[in-house]
This record gives structure tokens, C-alpha cells and sequence, in this order.
């Protein structure tokens, strides 16, 4: 019995109600994982170790939809065209002072402890100011040279979602 | 003339005027000088010197006579003439041992009859010395119709991320 129904689930009988079922299944899957629920694969190590090369994740569009990117929120936005997407860290929201004194963090000049584990990093980056409308973002892994890191302030439109998984 | 006959000269026409129309537009002309430099790039380990400096001035030949160029990254800010162009493209097929350099998310505005502004996202990779270096970055080209041919007039790296 058990395993009729089984068969049944996996394996049903391709009537026309069969049919539709497939055919919605595969376009509300098209639809969240394209426009709502991106799946992203990481190629790169500027977010180790929180985010590993090769590794694959999600990233949530409908977070920033009523309210903007917080702060220290792993975000992923547009670098090049619509197929490239970079995914970096917030650490500065619009309005701000973000400054690094050998590796630590500064927002106003205030010292700020990151949630996140880190490797041992000493930047210096002179205090800059957050344009309006513009976010804060660089990657996790600063024990690599800041020239070869990319990182600054990015426009608020150019980021698709939050990275949730 | 019978009906049928009419309608024979009436469809090669149509397919004539299509094809004129097709080839001589000026998206498909840019996009074709697009992929032409995208071929040109392209670095194979076993090219020899006298196929390194044709392609090198096969791309010369895509750039206007004066271009403006804005790679920082790369150290190349303002003026350069079609030959500084040859002769550092020339440069770089012989510092490498491969080139690949592909062009995605195309997009052409033609603004005027000679002017067009284009938007492309270039994913350039490499083997220099041991090492593989791969770039992508945002580009916006302009290219000006320039006796009958489009040349590329500037090149700009968008800045995504202003530090």
C-alpha cells in the first residue's frame, strides 16, 4: 500500500491535471529562481571565511523591497551586466564615516567590533564619507592586500538582495 | 505577367531589401566590429610574432585615429593615438601565453547617424607566466561612423565601487 503511494507521487500517471501540475511547478520555480530567490556560486576569496570559493548560495531579493540594507548584511549586487554580481559585506550605510586603523573598523570615528570571524588584517583607509544613497561594502577576508581587494561605496540601486543561505 | 510571377518579384524583392536593410544596420555593423576585436584578442600559446603584430594591428585598425582611454586599472588615462594602441596591445599578446576576451550584456544606442554609445560587460582572461588572471569589468564604449566604418572613439571602466 505504502508503496503504491510512493509510486504514485514519484511516478504518477501522466493525465492532463498530471500535466498542468508539471507545467506550474516548472514555471514557479523559473519565476522564484530567477526574480526572488537567486542562486549565486562564489568564484573568488574576498569573503573567506565566511563565504568560501566555489561554494553556492541564495540571495533573497525581497529584503530590501519596504526597507534598506543593514548594517554588516551580506549583500550581493550588479558589478558588470546582469550576469556578474559581487557579494560583499554593508559596513557603511549612507551618511557615514567608515575609516580602517590597522584592520579595525571605524564608522564616525567610532571603533566598531564586526560579528563575524575574521583573519588578521592591518588596512589603513583615511576617513571617507558615505554618499547619499550609496552603501559601504568590502569583503570579509582583509588579509589580503587592500589594492587587490575591491571594495567602496556602491549605488543603492545596483544591489539585488540580501545573501540569506 | 502571370499573378504568380508577380508575386515571385514581389517576395525577392522584399528579401532583397530585407537583406540590404539586415547588413547594412548600424547595430549589426557595430556588433560585428565587437566580435571582430573579441576574435582579435584572442591569444593561442603557439601564435608566432608575424600573426602577434597582424592581429595587434587588426585592432589598431578598430580604434579612431585619436582615442580616449579611461582604464585606470590597467594605467591608461587620456589620448592615445591609433599607434600607442597597436603597440601595446602588440606588448601584451607577447607578455601572455593565452588571451581569451569575451563581451556579455551588449547594449547599443545609436545616438546619431555617427555616434553610438555601447554598454558591455568584458570578461578578459590570460596566462601570464605561470599565473591565470581573469578581469571582468562594466565598459562603456563610444564608437563614431567614420568612413562608413564604426571605430571605437573611447573606452571607459565603469567605477562600481568608488573607495
Amino acid at each position: 500500500m505504502a508503496h503504491a503511494l510512493i509510486r504514485q507521487f514519484f511516478l504518477p500517471r501522466l493525465t492532463r491535471a498530471t500535466r498542468f501540475r508539471i507545467l506550474g511547478v516548472a514555471l514557479l520555480s523559473l519565476i522564484i529562481f530567477r526574480y526572488i530567490l537567486i542562486p549565486v556560486r562564489v568564484q573568488g576569496m574576498s569573503m573567506e571565511p565566511t563565504i568560501s570559493d566555489g561554494s553556492f548560495h541564495f540571495c533573497w531579493r525581497l529584503s530590501y523591497l519596504y526597507q534598506p540594507p543593514k548594517r554588516f548584511d551580506i549583500v550581493t549586487f550588479r558589478f558588470a551586466g546582469n550576469r556578474v554580481v559581487l557579494l560583499k559585506r554593508v559596513i557603511g550605510l549612507p551618511g557615514e564615516t567608515v575609516a580602517f586603523q590597522q584592520g579595525v573598523l571605524y564608522i564616525n570615528g567610532k571603533q566598531m567590533e564586526e560579528p563575524q570571524y575574521m583573519f588578521p588584517s592591518t588596512w589603513n583607509l583615511a576617513p571617507r564619507k558615505v554618499s547619499a544613497n550609496t552603501f559601504y561594502v568590502v569583503g570579509d577576508n582583509r588579509s589580503v592586500a587592500m589594492d587587490q581587494h575591491r571594495f567602496g561605496q556602491i549605488v543603492a540601486k545596483r544591489i539585488i538582495g540580501k545573501v540569506i543561505w | 505577367m502571370k499573378k504568380s510571377h508577380i508575386l515571385i518579384v514581389i517576395v525577392l524583392a522584399a528579401t532583397a531589401l530585407s537583406t540590404w536593410l539586415y547588413l547594412t544596420n548600424d547595430t549589426r555593423q557595430i556588433r560585428s566590429q565587437l566580435n571582430t576585436l573579441a576574435e582579435l584578442s584572442e591569444k593561442k600559446e603557439t601564435e608566432q610574432g608575424i600573426e602577434a603584430l597582424s592581429k595587434a594591428a587588426g585592432i589598431g585598425k578598430l580604434f579612431s585615429e585619436q582615442c580616449t582611454l579611461q582604464l585606470e586599472e590597467y594605467g591608461h588615462r587620456g589620448t592615445y593615438f591609433r599607434k600607442d594602441i597597436t603597440d601595446s596591445v602588440f606588448m601584451v599578446r607577447n607578455r601572455s601565453h593565452q588571451i581569451t576576451l569575451k563581451m556579455y550584456d551588449i547594449t547599443i544606442a545609436v545616438e546619431k547617424p555617427t555616434r553610438a554609445a555601447i554598454a558591455l560587460t568584458l570578461h578578459l582572461s590570460g596566462v601570464v607566466g605561470e599565473e591565470t588572471a581573469v578581469d571582468v569589468n562594466e565598459i562603456a564604449l563610444t564608437m563614431n561612423k567614420e568612413e562608413g566604418d564604426w571605430l571605437i572613439d573611447s573606452v571607459t571602466v565603469v567605477q562600481i565601487l568608488e573607495r
